[in-house]
């Protein structure tokens, strides 16, 4: 049994998988930049490791770094979390030189599914669709212009070694061509390492419907069940729900079928994720991520089961703690990213200090964050404060506690996207799921307008008490002010 | 005596007066009766609306005061009614919106420029943002450079 893990990783998934080590007496070692010493996966943390400065590409992305620190804190795994490394071949590669149990598939297995073009091919084999693609002969323009033509308009860039729409761009016609090139490969480059474009077919309106499996060392592959993650913003998912509210058993079946096919063909071990783009009753394959999504937690809230501790004791070459048939459905399942973002200056990622953060509570509640009152959100990373979980007997019962969860939520300090969720959550057109990946941003209008004017005036008269206050301190410490109601006094030697 | 303010959440301006814990909001009936709670939030009833209260969260640096209710948050910026109307500025600079890198320039002094076309790349938390000129004319002069950190608001490049 794993003994002793070094999270490579930062922020909600590093509490998050400290949590599960916890729970199974496995030690736990964080690493940290210098912009997060004092934050939350830090503290969560037996030991923690300084693995440079502030800059993702200076210490997150410094494998020699992660795997130094793994040694010298005598670290028997490590755990990628999502991003970062987390598809990094090599870095698994180097993690098995170094006698470290890299907690995921094999480097083969990550450096075949990362590939686009290799995974494709892979997945086809074992009988998968996929989406019609090409892959560039060269990375000049040029060539990825040409390869845009052989698939034909609209056409989608993707980075070979991408996820999470980095370094991804819609191409409609081919003037748009030769910007959207040189934007994907340097944002491609920046987060991955990795400029090398591929390019496919743009399937119009799609559902995007994702396949969880978890496969063991011992020959078994089971899935858990799909998520819908249609909801997204430049590719970047908003809102994920499961069971898929438009998917029929039918279809389910046929599927999480090909999803473990896909995971068997290719010799899978640990969780993984298989993509699938829905249009009508056809679906296509889309990418495989071999690592735990961010939206996990909506198939633990669905099923019951905690995929990280199964990843935790596949890691250590048990068996899986479930077979399928142990996997069953319980309701429904919903999770709203919470980003430091501003819905309505075209989602500007904020940066600021948590004045205030008080998470919401209450049965059928799950928020996972690697936050904390008082912390400064910077601009160095990912600008997701918090992941709002909830589950519920039927769908609109978990959209319920969503909203509530997110009304109750509190942040001040910092401008973030919950009005921006709460529409989404409200909005007819998505309780109906008549959507598409592109619906958001196609309705922005309908997401993105003011608050209503009740909580308008309430909160100006707040705005204007506090500045008041901070004004006519000298008058208030005097003990001038008349009335029988102080509001301020209760409350002692507060920093104004 | 009551202390006016104007208060702007970036979209309008509201002009509020308050005396104790007792504030008026020009153009809203009834007043509102801000009270702590022990649990560190607010309580504001509106007298209008039969006194019945709301939850109000607040908090303030020396810049900015923020507000929240029912998961919305509002950044404010306040001032004394009393001091001078702002004075309204053309902007003809472009700045950065946030503290970020510098990707790409596109333009050098003298570039003619027409709306929408972009300026400058700038990049921060991995993501990419192509600052764009608000109208056409002619760039007067850039204060970036390729690679460069640039500090939130910081002006980039100018339009004459």
């Amino acid at each position: 049994m794993i003994r002793r893990v070094l999270i490579a990783n930062r922020g909600e998934i590093a509490v998050r998988i400290i949590r599960a080590c916890r729970e199974l007496g496995i030690e736990t070692v964080a690493v940290y930049s210098e912009a997060d010493a004092d934050a939350p996966h830090v503290m969560a943390a037996h030991d923690a490791v300084c693995i440079g400065p502030a800059a993702a590409s200076a210490s997150y992305l410094r494998a020699t770094a992660i795997l130094d620190a793994a040694t010298r804190t005598s670290a028997d795994a490590i755990h990628p979390g999502y991003g970062f490394l987390s598809e990094n071949a090599g870095f698994a590669r180097a993690c098995d030189e170094r006698g470290l149990t890299f907690i995921g598939p094999s480097s083969s297995v990550i450096e075949r599914m990362g590939s686009k073009t290799a995974a494709r091919e892979a997945v086809a084999k074992a009988g998968v669709p996929v989406v019609p693609g090409a892959t560039p002969r060269g990375q000049g323009a040029e060539a990825v212009l040409a390869a845009i033509a052989k698939v034909g308009y609209p056409a989608l860039i993707k980075a070979s070694a991408g996820g999470g729409g980095k370094g991804m761009r819609i191409v409609r016609t081919e003037a748009e061509g030769a910007e959207a090139i040189d934007a994907a490969r340097r944002e491609a480059e920046r987060a991955f390492a990795d400029g090398t474009l591929y390019v496919e077919r743009l399937i119009d309106q799609p559902r995007h419907i994702e396949v969880q499996v978890m496969a063991d060392s011992h020959g078994t592959t089971v899935h858990l069940f799909e998520r819908d993650c249609t909801l997204q913003r430049r590719h970047q998912k908003v809102i994920e729900e499961a069971p898929g509210p438009t998917m029929t058993p039918a279809l389910r079946e046929r599927m999480t079928r090909a999803a473990v096919a896909a995971a068997t063909a290719v010799g899978y071990v640990n969780a993984g994720t298989i993509e699938f783009l829905l249009s009508g009753d056809e679906f296509y394959f889309l990418e495989m991520n071999t690592r735990l999504q961010v939206e996990h937690p909506v198939t633990e809230m669905l099923t019951g089961l905690d995929l990280v501790r199964a990843q935790l004791l596949v890691a250590s070459g048990e068996r899986l703690p479930f077979r399928q048939d142990d996997v069953t459905m319980r309701g429904a399942a919903v999770e709203c990213r919470v980003y430091a973002e501003d819905p309505f200056a075209n989602f500007l990622p904020q940066a600021g200090p948590l004045l205030r953060y008080r998470e919401p509570q209450g049965p059928g509640i799950r928020v996972d964050a690697g936050v904390r009152e008082g912390q400064h959100i910077s601009v160095h990373y990912d600008p997701m404060i918090a992941k709002v979980i909830t589950s519920g007997e039927t769908r609109d019962a978990a959209w319920a506690r969503a909203a509530l969860a997110l009304r109750s939520f509190e942040i001040l300090g910092i401008r973030h996207n919950i009005s921006f969720l709460l529409a989404l959550l409200q909005h007819p057109e998505v309780r109906a799921c008549r959507t598409h990946t592109r619906f958001i941003e196609e309705h922005l209008a309908d997401f993105t307008t003011a608050p209503i004017d009740s909580d308008a005036h309430v909160q100006v008269a707040l705005a204007a008490a506090l500045s008041a206050n901070s004004t006519a301190r000298p008058a208030l410490v005097e003990g001038r002010v008349s009335g029988a109601i102080d509001p301020w006094s209760s409350l002692g030697k507060v920093a104004w | 005596m009551a202390t006016p303010f104007r208060l702007n959440d970036g979209r309008r301006d509201w002009l509020a007066s308050v005396e104790g814990p007792v504030v008026t909001i020009d153009g809203v009936d009834g007043e509102f009766i801000v009270t702590a709670r022990p649990d560190g939030r607010w309580s504001i009833a509106h007298k209008s609306n039969g006194g019945v209260a709301r939850t109000v969260v607040g908090a303030q640096t020396a810049e900015r005061v923020w507000t929240g209710v029912d998961g919305a948050t509002t950044q404010w910026q306040v001032e004394s009614a009393s001091s001078r109307a702002r004075h309204k500025v053309v902007d003809d600079s472009i700045r950065a919106p946030m503290s970020a890198t510098v990707m790409r320039v596109h333009v050098a002094v003298g570039s003619v420029v027409t709306e929408g076309d972009p300026l400058v790349v700038v990049e921060a938390m991995k993501m990419e943002m192509p600052l764009r000129a608000p109208r056409g004319g002619t760039v007067r002069a850039v204060h970036c450079r390729e690679g460069e950190l640039v500090a939130s608001a910081a002006i980039l490049v100018e339009l004459a």
